[in-house]
């Protein structure tokens, strides 16, 4: 009997567990109060809080619990991140939950969308010259992109080993947009330019709503074709909202299965942060990187608005430029804040919902590239 | 792996900066099409319009009004009083 329990005792955590393990347990714990105590992104903070937890809980040798073990329930879970399936249903409920009359009424504050995208590529050039392979600074570079399925879907498909530190940087850094970008958005404009006022927007007819999502999908994937999944599902997900004749499909889409898809996202993502393949060297580098991507994403948005500007008669407030890091709705929400600091009466938030969904399409054309070029 | 020294050689060996500028110029086409088409989209809806009209569909079917609330006892006594003084400000 006591060989029974002693057999027994080898296999629980308070014998296997290391010093790693306990660190990620206690980050994870760190994530679910940043959730709850500070409302920082907690539909995605929770879940992956929690499964850092669950993931690094030692696994007992011979069985399949893990979430790197093949036959594991937590496997299976983690199989739409490792196969980018998850992804791509998350934008199919965010196309149906997005509304691009911002975007339609104001085609030129596109451009701001794809100017934030020089985080992207710019990271990646710093994580080369730090040593990454280019199939991992192409996925780091995405952080850039500020969009977590995208950097999520591209992480699985150039550099798996590095997807656990490259989401929760993705997320984190989603969440703290509030504190990296108005001291940004500050020093590159001066207060007359934040002062200025933006057209009120056109009317746009539900036609043109319609007609979007489908040539818009059809430009981007003839130019990009490695972004087929991302933008395909998204302008889809739009398709439904805007024909006004699929209503419950895009009710599902953008309530039961983007939540579906969250929380086993999530929690899969968080559960494969186990110690061994999160704490290393390269992970410090990620999110340092994470950080440099983001700040310059802003600035590229915020630069190009100015030069923007150098041509146009009506000018754009270049605080929108900052909208174009695609941290939806965040980004656009920090834009109205710092311009309504100077003027209370200056609504900027429409016209920063524009270059906003312009940056998540720039973000999944930039992935598709990177996947094509890095695969 | 050492990643703690920033050696531009590698970027040069993996073509980072041409990588860069490629893939910014694939984001910036895309995303500049699609300012055009959009720029464009109204012109050829006024065209569209004239060949095929657009259709009150039913899904898409304005709500029915609802009827105006009947006006409480509150809101009567409030208009007889405001009546009221208006007519005494007016005999002033």
């Amino acid at each position: 009997m006591i060989e029974i329990l002693r057999e027994y005792l080898a296999t629980t955590a308070f014998y296997n567990i290391s010093a790693g393990n306990l660190i990620m347990i206690v980050i994870g714990m760190i994530f679910i109060g940043l959730a709850i105590r500070k409302d920082y992104e907690p539909l995605l903070l929770l879940p992956i809080g929690f499964g850092a937890i669950v993931g690094n809980i030692p696994a007992i040798s011979g069985m399949t619990i893990g979430v790197y073990d093949d036959g594991s329930v937590l496997s299976y879970i983690y199989y739409g991140v490792k196969e980018g399936i998850f992804p791509p249903l998350i934008f199919l409920g965010i196309g149906a939950m997005t509304d691009f009359s911002s975007l339609l009424s104001n085609p030129k504050l596109v451009l701001l969308g794809a100017a934030a995208q020089m985080g992207i590529f710019l990271t990646l050039v710093g994580a080369l010259a730090l040593g990454f392979t280019p199939a991992q600074a192409g996925a780091i570079g995405i952080i850039g992109g500020a969009d977590g399925p995208t950097a999520i879907f591209l992480s699985a498909k150039l550099a798996p080993e590095l997807l656990g530190a490259i989401a929760i940087a993705a997320y984190s850094y989603m969440a703290l947009v509030p504190v990296i970008q108005p001291p940004i958005m500050k020093l590159l404009t001066s207060r007359d330019e934040r002062l200025i006022r933006m057209k009120p927007p056109r009317q746009v007819s539900q036609r043109e709503k319609i007609i979007f999502p489908i040539v818009a999908f059809l430009i981007c994937a003839f130019i990009a074709p490695g972004a087929v999944t991302l933008i395909g599902m998204l302008f889809f997900g739009n398709l439904l909202k805007e024909s006004c004749v699929t209503e419950r499909l895009a009710e599902t889409a953008r309530h039961s299965l983007i939540d579906i898809v969250t929380i086993l996202l999530g929690f899969s993502v968080g559960a494969s942060t186990q110690a061994q393949t999160f704490l290393r060297p390269e992970s410090l580098l990620i999110f340092g990187l994470g950080a440099a991507s983001f700040a310059i994403a802003t600035a590229s948005g915020l630069l190009f608005a100015k030069f923007m500007n150098l041509f146009l008669k009506d000018k754009i407030n270049p605080l929108l430029g900052a909208a174009g890091v695609s941290a939806v709705p965040d980004s656009a929400r920090v834009v109205q804040m710092v311009g309504h600091q100077e003027d209370p009466q200056n609504y900027l938030l429409m016209h920063a919902m524009a270059p906003n969904v312009a940056g998540v399409i720039g973000s999944a054309v930039a992935a598709g590239v990177l996947w094509s070029v890095l695969v | 792996m050492d990643h703690l020294t920033l050696d531009f050689q590698k970027v040069a060996e993996h073509h980072g900066i041409q990588l860069s500028l490629t893939g910014m110029a694939i984001v910036f086409t895309a995303l500049a099409t699609v300012c055009i088409f959009i720029a464009l989209l109204p012109r050829f809806l006024v065209i569209a319009n004239k060949i095929l009209p657009e259709v009150q569909h039913a899904h898409s079917a304005p709500k029915a009004k609802r009827p105006a609330a009947p006006s409480s006892d509150a809101d009567e006594v409030a208009a007889a009083i405001a009546m009221v003084m208006h007519s005494r400000s007016k005999g002033q």
